[in-house]
């Protein structure tokens, strides 16, 4: 008996877990944004400029099918990510739970300054999943939420789809809370889509780029595509490719590719080459009839030299703005150097380190199938 | 855990004068003077057939057949006994030949029945009679004959209706312990066979077989397992359940330490891996022990299907198992607790399913669970078209009224049917019942500590089994303690060929199975 009773007491003591809450009674966020608060922005806020508010919009599915909106979009604002959530019960009705929230939106305005305090918050909720997806906003994030969209249920659903394994479905980087934190480690710097309204529509226009936690700059889709490719994110895209011969012309159409990475490092005192092997396989989806495999047995390799030309251009670019603009390693390959000298680089890696080094890249093509004999 | 004890009880001697109020006096020769001391007997029994008749001769010999009513196959009793007696026999006085010459003469040469003996006492007298047998008292003769005739009406041997298979045989255990035996004597011909026939319940006197194979079982084990069959000291028993809960080792334990076949091809199997059955009278269902707890999610249909088939099904069975408990305990903890860890559009679903349901997620899933129990059990009960009607009534009916009336959501009526399909995929019926009372427990834990308290319940239920015994053989293994060599069929079945020894988890006296071990072709 005594036996029972202490078992009981412990349950009880270490269970923790009295908590129980109806899941009918729970507001059930999405898709969340952060803003910096617009007053902040115009300098009305009573705090200081530094002690910027932020924003936090929600969109919350409605559950009752009796009511006609399929969701409602929730705005409160708050010194931080907590306070604002602490602005909920105001205004929605429910125990807020954001943990469920699959998306996040970021303003452009609100990662320039720093996420780290919005995500330490949501990392140190134990219930927050890792796999919360991550975006950046060109302007503010809550505009996204507020873009109708008639073939989805929300916005929460559309993004959804767009962004989670977005790579794997196009040259577009996706970043999760985990990811998030895992590169803003020495040598590392996180990337994000970034997303634009046109035409009424959210669409994915290219990559924000951030040192550590803040966004530094954003690259269109065609330089996203160089840096998925020099990051080493596993990707499927569609490249289009030319054909030009003595100025004109004589082939064009588009591959179906798969990129894949291999760094190789040299130190030579303190001079560093990484050397970059980026390697392509894929098919092709398409070309103009022009002309024919079997009647041009070079044009295979045509197509591939061509793609491989483009590719190690636009890389090299990329490179060179990186390195001269950004100033950042957002294609992971300081953690190589890390790996050997860790010791020795740690302090200055994320200090004049990527600026400084060597970068090679050799492009290698292999276009597997061209659905024709030759 | 309190234990029941094995010694013997205090009044163990006084409840043995009790059984034997019949006095164990020798038996008069006359006729009249043994039917004087059985009239207080006779009276009472109205099934009771007292037949007089006289054996030809000169003078005539004056005897008496007793039997009960439709229990004794009256077409032997004409042909072989009384027809025989009356018209053929041929025999000397007592004078002459004398009374013990006598009788052996008449079921020597006149009595065709193959299973006779004689007796001499009152007390015997009387039990035979009772346990069904045809009694024959002589005048001028102390000696009674015993003739074994039962028959009477009983059921055919049938397919077992709660252990169907496919490819195995179609016989199934009847009522009959003879002919239950025959069954599994017809599949095991080994000599070596022992059957051990004992009486249980001091009125019923029903028969208990005890089978083993003699040069595999573990005689401590055998042993055990008489000893314990010979202290159950009670009035009577109806059904092999009584021995069950009179022989297992924790009768506070929910979980079946005896296992339960009506099957024979199920049973001489086990029977070759060292354990023993117990085949009670009037009951379909044999118990073999020791028995574990792998042993219940495994049916004889495994053994007939190719091992990647039987392997596939048993682990849905585990799967099935652990479904049929958590399930439901699942959906009310992470419902309640932790919806952050179920995919958001399910989430969502859960919630619009919910909105309209007033009550929380435990009293909407304990309404429907007892719902359903309910009508399992008035399906079980009623007759078969009866009860396959109130089923579908139920399931159709019931559940689109539960989902009007707002007592429940669509996904509870999913999730504890699910739960039920699963519980009903088991193939042990001790197991299903263990099944359907845990998963009570666990949802309540589940309300009270969410996932917490699902695991709680699990370490709970593990730690028990772990310490269970089934005739002092760890009931856990070859899990708990590890048995490496029989994990080969547990939660899966290797080829039959590769199993040559029989399981460590069952003491046994040889393990060899099959082959050779390697040594090459065996010599002749």
């Amino acid at each position: 008996m005594l036996l029972v009773f202490i078992m009981a007491i412990q349950i009880i003591t270490l269970s923790g877990c009295w908590d129980y809450r109806d899941i009918n009674s729970v507001a059930l966020p999405q898709l969340g944004a952060y803003d910096i608060h617009e007053e902040s922005r115009s300098g009305t806020s009573d705090l200081p400029q530094e002690e910027k508010l932020v924003d936090l919009t929600v969109v919350i599915p409605n559950l009752s099918e009796e009511v006609k909106a399929k969701f409602r979009i929730e705005k409160t604002p708050g010194l931080l990510i907590g306070n604002s959530r602490g602005q909920k019960p105001y205004s929605s009705p429910g125990d807020y739970s954001p943990a469920v929230a699959s998306i996040i939106v970021f303003g452009e305005d609100e990662a320039a300054t720093g996420l780290n305090k919005l995500n330490e918050a949501l990392s140190r909720g134990a219930k927050n999943p890792h796999t919360v997806n991550y975006s950046v906003a060109e302007g503010r994030g809550e505009n996204i939420l507020r873009v109708p969209t008639d073939d989805y249920s929300t916005m929460g659903d559309y993004l959804r789809l767009l962004l989670r394994s977005s790579e794997k479905r196009g040259f577009i980087p996706s970043s999760t809370l985990h990811q998030f934190e895992v590169d803003q480690n020495p040598g590392k710097n996180p990337v994000m889509p970034l997303l634009i309204i046109k035409d009424e529509k959210v669409m994915v226009n290219g990559a924000a780029i951030f040192n550590k936690d803040k966004m530094i700059g954003k690259v269109g889709l065609k330089e996203t595509q160089y840096l998925m490719m020099l990051r080493g994110i596993e990707s499927n895209g569609n490249l289009p490719y030319i054909l030009n011969k003595d100025g004109k012309i004589y082939d064009y159409g588009s591959l179906s590719i798969t990129n894949n990475r291999k760094v190789t490092m040299e130190r030579n005192g303190n001079e560093f080459t990484f050397n970059i092997s980026i390697i392509l396989e894929g098919g092709l989806n398409e070309h103009s009839s022009n002309v024919l495999f079997t009647q041009n047995k070079d044009l295979r390799k045509e197509i591939e030299d061509q793609v491989t030309s483009d590719i190690t251009e636009g890389c090299n670019k990329f490179i060179k703005r990186m390195q001269e603009e950004y100033k950042v390693d957002c294609i992971d390959i300081s953690k190589y150097a890390l790996a050997k000298w860790r010791k020795e680089l740690q302090p200055t890696i994320d200090q004049g380190f990527i600026e400084n080094v060597a970068i090679k890249v050799d492009v290698k093509m292999k276009l597997k199938s061209i659905g024709e004999l030759n | 855990m309190k234990k029941i004890s094995r010694k013997p009880l205090a009044d163990d001697q006084a409840w043995k004068e009790a059984k034997q109020k019949i006095p164990d006096t020798q038996l008069p020769a006359a006729l009249n003077d043994k039917m004087q001391m059985l009239q207080p007997y006779l009276q009472k029994g109205a099934d009771i057939i007292t037949r007089p008749f006289y054996l030809e001769g000169e003078p005539p010999l004056s005897a008496v057949s007793i039997h009960l009513n439709k229990v004794i196959d009256d077409e032997a009793l004409n042909q072989h006994i009384l027809r025989p007696l009356m018209l053929n026999c041929r025999r000397e006085s007592i004078q002459d030949l004398g009374a013990q010459n006598l009788i052996d003469a008449i079921y020597k040469t006149s009595i065709t029945a193959s299973q006779i003996r004689k007796i001499n006492t009152f007390a015997a007298l009387v039990q035979t009679i009772f346990d069904g047998f045809t009694v024959l008292l002589f005048d001028g003769i102390e000696e009674v004959l015993v003739i074994d005739i039962h028959g009477g009406e009983f059921r055919a041997i049938d397919a077992p209706p709660a252990e169907q298979t496919m490819r195995g045989s179609r016989e199934g255990f009847i009522e009959i312990l003879d002919v239950n035996i025959a069954l599994v004597r017809r599949r095991l011909r080994d000599p070596n066979l022992v059957v051990e026939k004992t009486l249980v319940g001091t009125r019923t006197r029903t028969q208990a077989a005890i089978l083993y194979i003699a040069d595999i079982a573990d005689p401590k084990i055998v042993s055990e397992v008489k000893s314990r069959i010979d202290q159950m000291n009670l009035d009577g028993i109806v059904a092999s359940g009584y021995v069950e809960q009179f022989i297992e080792d924790n009768p506070y334990s929910i979980f079946p330490q005896t296992f339960t076949t009506e099957r024979p091809d199920r049973m001489v199997p086990l029977l070759l891996e060292g354990r023993i059955g117990i085949i009670v009278n009037n009951t379909p269902l044999a118990l073999v022990v020791p028995a574990l707890f792998v042993q219940f999610i495994q049916a004889s249909e495994d053994y007939y299907e190719r091992s990647i088939f039987s392997s596939y099904i048993r682990i849905l069975r585990y799967l099935a198992l652990l479904v049929a408990i958590s399930f439901p305990a699942l959906y009310i903890a992470l419902l309640s607790f932790q919806p952050e860890l179920i995919p958001y559009d399910l989430v969502i679903s859960f919630s619009r399913a919910r909105s309209s349901v007033p009550f929380p997620v435990i009293v909407e899933a304990l309404v429907m669970e007892i719902i359903i129990q309910l009508v399992i059990e008035a399906g079980l009960r009623l007759p078969q078209q009866i009860g396959q009607t109130v089923g579908v009534v139920s399931g159709i009916i019931l559940g689109q009224a539960a989902i009007s009336a707002k007592l429940a959501s669509p996904i509870v009526i999913l999730i504890i049917s699910v739960s039920i399909i699963c519980t009903y995929a088991l193939p042990s019926a001790s197991m299903v019942l263990t099944t359907r009372l845990l998963r009570l427990p666990i949802m309540l834990l589940a309300a009270t500590f969410g996932i917490f308290g699902i695991s709680f319940g699990w370490m709970i239920v593990q730690t028990h089994l772990i310490g269970l015994e089934s005739i002092g053989v760890p009931y856990f293994s070859p899990l708990a303690p590890m048995r490496y060599p029989d994990l080969k069929d547990s939660f899966i079945r290797v080829f039959l060929k590769k199993m040559n020894r029989r399981p460590v988890s069952i003491p046994m006296q040889d393990r060899k199975r099959q082959g050779n071990d390697g040594k090459g072709p065996e010599q002749q």
